[in-house]
């Protein structure tokens, strides 16, 4: 082989993305380039924490990684919060797949990137983002008092309807939850927050999900992408096009099996009614709109956004 | 491209040579790791160093080492470690090794207070190393049971060990916390039963000498001594249950309560405030340079393809498969003198778990048989964190031979506890079969 | 003249680190604040987290080289312990020396531009909950090494000096 990259992924050994990325874009990136480009794969923070992933793969520590843009809105400013997903916008990964590749997102994700000396290669749609509870929340009211982790917009718009964001790390949230320093935590979709045994510690499942079709997405540190020829580009290119479907698609048998499993176990699913929900993405809407007040790109990716939406028939 | 065997002999090799010259710890794994990720990784790869060295030091986690360093350092500024130490001596004065024993119990105590291993060791050898020298123990057992004793914070819950490895292995949090806690009591009961024999054996160094026993009078006199300690305990455990404090942030409600105790017995002033601070910033630094040290030394051999090294010895194996097992445990154990917990997990736990549920063995029981081997992991040379700690707060007439021979009937112990958990997999499994 | 030069360094050293000691008083501070906010007053303060983690990169990277002058950074002295103060000092002048200087030169190098960029994107707290600068606690990591170079230079300049005055052994604590 001419290229041989190493990998960090956002996620641990067996999970679903991380097969997707293993088979559906390193396995078949080397295939499709006859063994000319070959991967090592390393799981989440085994060579560096994904909260530096920037420094990390900009440096070329690794030539790619997969990182998620939440963690870089202190870095970036909101576009990194606009290209992870935002609630109050898209609901199917079909739209977030024609909003990044035929509306062209993308470029404006490549842009915000570039000055870290990362090349965005692309995002890796992921399964939903949810809430999981220790008390029942059906309505906007039960947020009232709610001491949530969560962080950047998303506590933002919980604080707008009374809730009390605390920010912790991953590692304690378990504890936490367990003990009542918080009442709920926006973690990851089903499958993800049983692997974190949440619903040990916590009774609900909320619905609908606040981040129903956010994004990881695949980052390459610009000189090793520079450095491939035109042919290795654009493979790589169509395999992250191959691991983001089938990211999405593992998820669903996981997610299903993982949601059924914690039911059986006692979790109960505490629902949102429609109209309510409604109202609250309007709440969100308004947050990050106000972005278009900082310009440069978070304002176009607002425009973009906003565009998009209108031309899908979403309400205002 | 090193090949993965290779990095293990330059490993061990470069670390037994710069160690045991006596290069400042901190520096021979940093600066080691650094010359080996130039060569064999990539220059730009360095930067992973600077990463990795801010983000271990600004991990929320870290934050309750000094935390409980404070704690210990004030308890024994205002004489309260003292009183708690000569209330256990008029209780077990009479019993030889009875403050070793005591010592283990108050390890215990803490291991349920505290996530995160350090935290107990230190503050314990800060309060008992002092307290049983003078009291006419022993080196060997004054170390030993601080250094075994303070190991079981990580398996006696809560344990941050627990949650990166449930994560990792995909097993129960829930589950590995139930399941670390009857082996945590029968562990210290195996220390317990060992120091007491001990004491009977060799009453020379067990407190023999000083032993005598008290009047009822005189035990109910020294009662007094056990109540801020105890209040302190139960303000730290009680804002964890309560949900007050998480757990990162318990060992703030020990820090502030040490002061508060202080200030009860009117024995709080600057000065030891001050010289409380000190001691704490030079054991924090101590360690968080090692730390440093170690989390860039475990990163090489991980991007080195240490897992694919541990993979291929592990599927070559045509063994039975209690074998497997323990060829899995005895990879543990030598990795374990090599680097440190969390690089353990990350190399090894995602080959292991699978391997161990297709034999057919329970991943809970695995799991916390894998977390004592990481307590053990803490004891031995030439890379234990539990050693190091030990030196850095042990009187200067202590050596580092002395801390190595002292932990050897520990880990011995140790050793032995897990073939009990072997044989016996009800210690592990009865709690979470029976909580979940 | 060296002898001044080295008195002026621990002086510094010594004046940083009694600072850093104190930033653990601030540490327990934040986060009681931020335990007594969300137990009675239901409000998560937005700066505790960071601010009490930046402390601590205060406590080790300042605090360092002022623990380094007081001989805290341990080694396994099973062998180092039984040598005599010549051989020591030689050892911490070459072994020890080449491998502190490959740590601090990736820490002050790396840790130098990670803090440098950090300044010129503007980088706040990835919480993002409120606006702290991130690169005043990210430039600690090349100043503290940097201080921790000038402490490893001192310590080996008393070495050599210690020696020829009485050979009386390296370790100052
Ligand atoms: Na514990
Ligand atoms: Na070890």
């Amino acid at each position: 082989q001419e290229y041989t990259w190493r990998i960090q992924s956002n996620l641990n050994e067996g999970e679903p993305g991380y097969i997707a990325l293993e088979e559906d874009f390193a396995e078949l990136a080397t295939e499709m380039s006859d063994g000319r480009i070959e991967f090592e794969i390393y799981p989440v923070g085994s060579l560096f924490p994904i909260a530096d992933g920037l420094e990390a793969v900009g440096s070329g520590v690794t030539e790619m990684a997969v990182l998620t843009g939440g963690y870089y809105t202190g870095k970036l400013g909101p576009i990194a919060t606009l290209e992870s997903g935002v609630p109050g916008s898209m609901r199917t990964p079909l739209e977030r797949f024609n909003f990044f590749y035929e509306r062209g997102f993308i470029d404006l994700a490549r842009e915000a990137y570039s000055d870290s000396g990362v090349y965005y290669l692309g995002p890796q749609f992921s399964p939903s983002w949810d809430i999981v509870s220790t008390v029942p929340i059906t309505s906007k009211e039960d947020f009232e008092g709610l001491k949530i982790r969560s962080f950047g917009l998303e506590a933002e718009w919980y604080e707008s309807m009374g809730a009390e964001p605390v920010f912790m790390s991953g590692g304690d949230i378990y504890s936490a939850l367990a003990t009542g320093t918080i009442d709920a935590a926006r973690w990851a979709s089903p499958a993800g927050n049983m692997n974190n045994s949440f619903h040990e510690v916590a009774d609900y499942y909320v619905q609908p999900s606040p981040m129903p079709v956010p994004n990881n997405f695949f980052a390459v540190n610009s000189q090793a992408w520079e450095a491939l020829p035109d042919d290795l580009k654009a493979i790589l290119n169509q395999a992250a096009v191959a691991s983001s479907l089938s990211y999405i698609t593992l998820s669903m048998n996981e997610d299903a099996n993982a949601m059924q499993e914690m039911i059986d176990s006692g979790m109960e699913v505490s629902t949102i009614p429609p109209e309510e929900w409604t109202e609250m993405e309007a709440e969100a809407r308004k947050l990050w709109r106000a972005y278009d007040e900082e310009g440069g790109l978070a304002a176009e990716g607002v425009e973009m956004l906003d565009q998009f939406l209108q031309d899908m028939g979403y309400s205002q | 491209m090193i090949d993965p065997v290779m990095a293990t002999v330059v490993l061990f090799g470069g670390m037994i040579l710069f160690l045991g010259l006596g290069v400042p710890i901190a520096f021979a794994l940093g600066g080691f790791s650094a010359g080996m990720i130039y060569f064999f990784w990539s220059p730009q790869a360095l930067n992973m160093v600077a990463i990795k060295a801010y983000n271990t030091v600004s991990s929320f986690e870290y934050l309750a080492i000094p935390l409980f360093i404070f704690m210990a350092a004030m308890l024994q500024r205002a004489r309260i470690a003292e009183d708690l130490y000569n209330t256990m001596q008029v209780f077990f004065g009479g019993l030889r090794g009875g403050l070793a024993i005591g010592t283990i119990v108050i390890c215990t105590i803490f291991a349920a207070m505290a996530g995160i291993s350090g935290a107990a060791t230190i503050s314990m050898g800060l309060i008992a190393i002092p307290a049983m020298l003078s009291r006419g123990y022993g080196k060997g057992v004054a170390l030993g049971s601080i250094a075994a004793g303070g190991s079981l914070g990580i398996l006696i819950p809560p344990s941050v060990t627990m949650i990166v490895y449930g994560i990792v292995a995909n097993t129960s949090i829930g589950k590995l916390y139930a399941g670390g806690l009857l082996p945590g009591l029968v562990l210290a009961a195996i220390f317990c039963v060992y120091l007491l024999a001990r004491g009977w054996i060799q009453p020379e160094i067990s407190g023999g000498a000083l032993a005598r026993r008290y009047s009822l009078w005189e035990k109910a006199v020294s009662i007094k001594g056990l109540i801020l300690p105890l209040l302190l305990i139960v303000s730290v455990m009680g804002s964890i249950l309560t949900g007050i404090a998480s757990v990162s942030e318990a060992g703030a409600v020990g820090a502030a309560g040490s002061l508060v105790a202080a200030a009860l017995l009117g024995r709080l002033n600057w000065s030891s405030v001050e010289d409380a601070c000190k001691e704490t910033l030079m054991l924090s630094c101590m360690i968080f340079w090692i730390i440093v040290g170690a989390t860039a030394l475990s990163t090489f051999y991980t991007a080195m393809g240490a897992s694919r090294l541990i993979e291929g010895l592990v599927l070559d194996l045509e063994l039975n498969r209690w074998m497997v097992v323990i060829a899995m445990l005895s990879i543990l154990l030598v990795l374990g003198m090599l680097l440190d917990t969390v690089g353990i997990i990350m190399i090894t736990a995602p080959i292991f778990v699978p391997i161990v549920t297709q034999l057919g063995f329970d991943p809970v029981w695995f799991g916390i048989l894998f977390i004592i081997l990481m307590e053990i992991g803490f004891l031995t040379p030439p890379f234990g964190y539990n050693l190091f700690y030990l030196r850095g707060v042990a009187p200067s007439h202590v050596t580092m031979t002395d801390i190595y021979y002292s932990v050897l009937p520990f880990i011995a112990l140790m050793l032995f506890g897990v073939g009990l958990f072997m044989v016996f997999p009800q210690i592990i499994l009865y709690l979470p079969e029976m909580i979940f | 003249m060296l002898n001044s030069a080295v008195k002026l360094v621990d002086t510094v050293i010594a004046c940083l680190g009694k600072l850093a000691a104190l930033f653990i008083l601030a540490i327990i501070a934040t986060m009681v604040l931020e335990m007594v906010m969300r137990g009675v007053f239901g409000m998560s303060t937005p700066w505790a987290g960071d601010v009490s983690s930046w402390l601590l990169v205060g406590v080790i990277f300042l605090g360092g080289p002022w623990a380094l002058a007081n001989g805290n950074f341990v080694r396994v002295d099973a062998v180092f312990g039984i040598l005599p103060a010549r051989v020591k000092a030689l050892i911490d002048s070459t072994v020890s020396t080449v491998l502190f200087a490959l740590f601090a030169y990736v820490l002050i190098d790396f840790g130098g531009d990670l803090a440098l960029r950090s300044f010129q994107i503007g980088e706040t707290s990835a919480t993002g909950a409120w606006e702290g600068p991130v690169w005043v606690s990210k430039a600690l990591v090349p100043l503290g090494t940097c201080l921790l170079s000038l402490a490893w230079v001192s310590h080996l300049i008393r070495s050599w000096q210690d020696l020829k005055q009485d050979g009386t052994d390296i370790n100052h604590d």
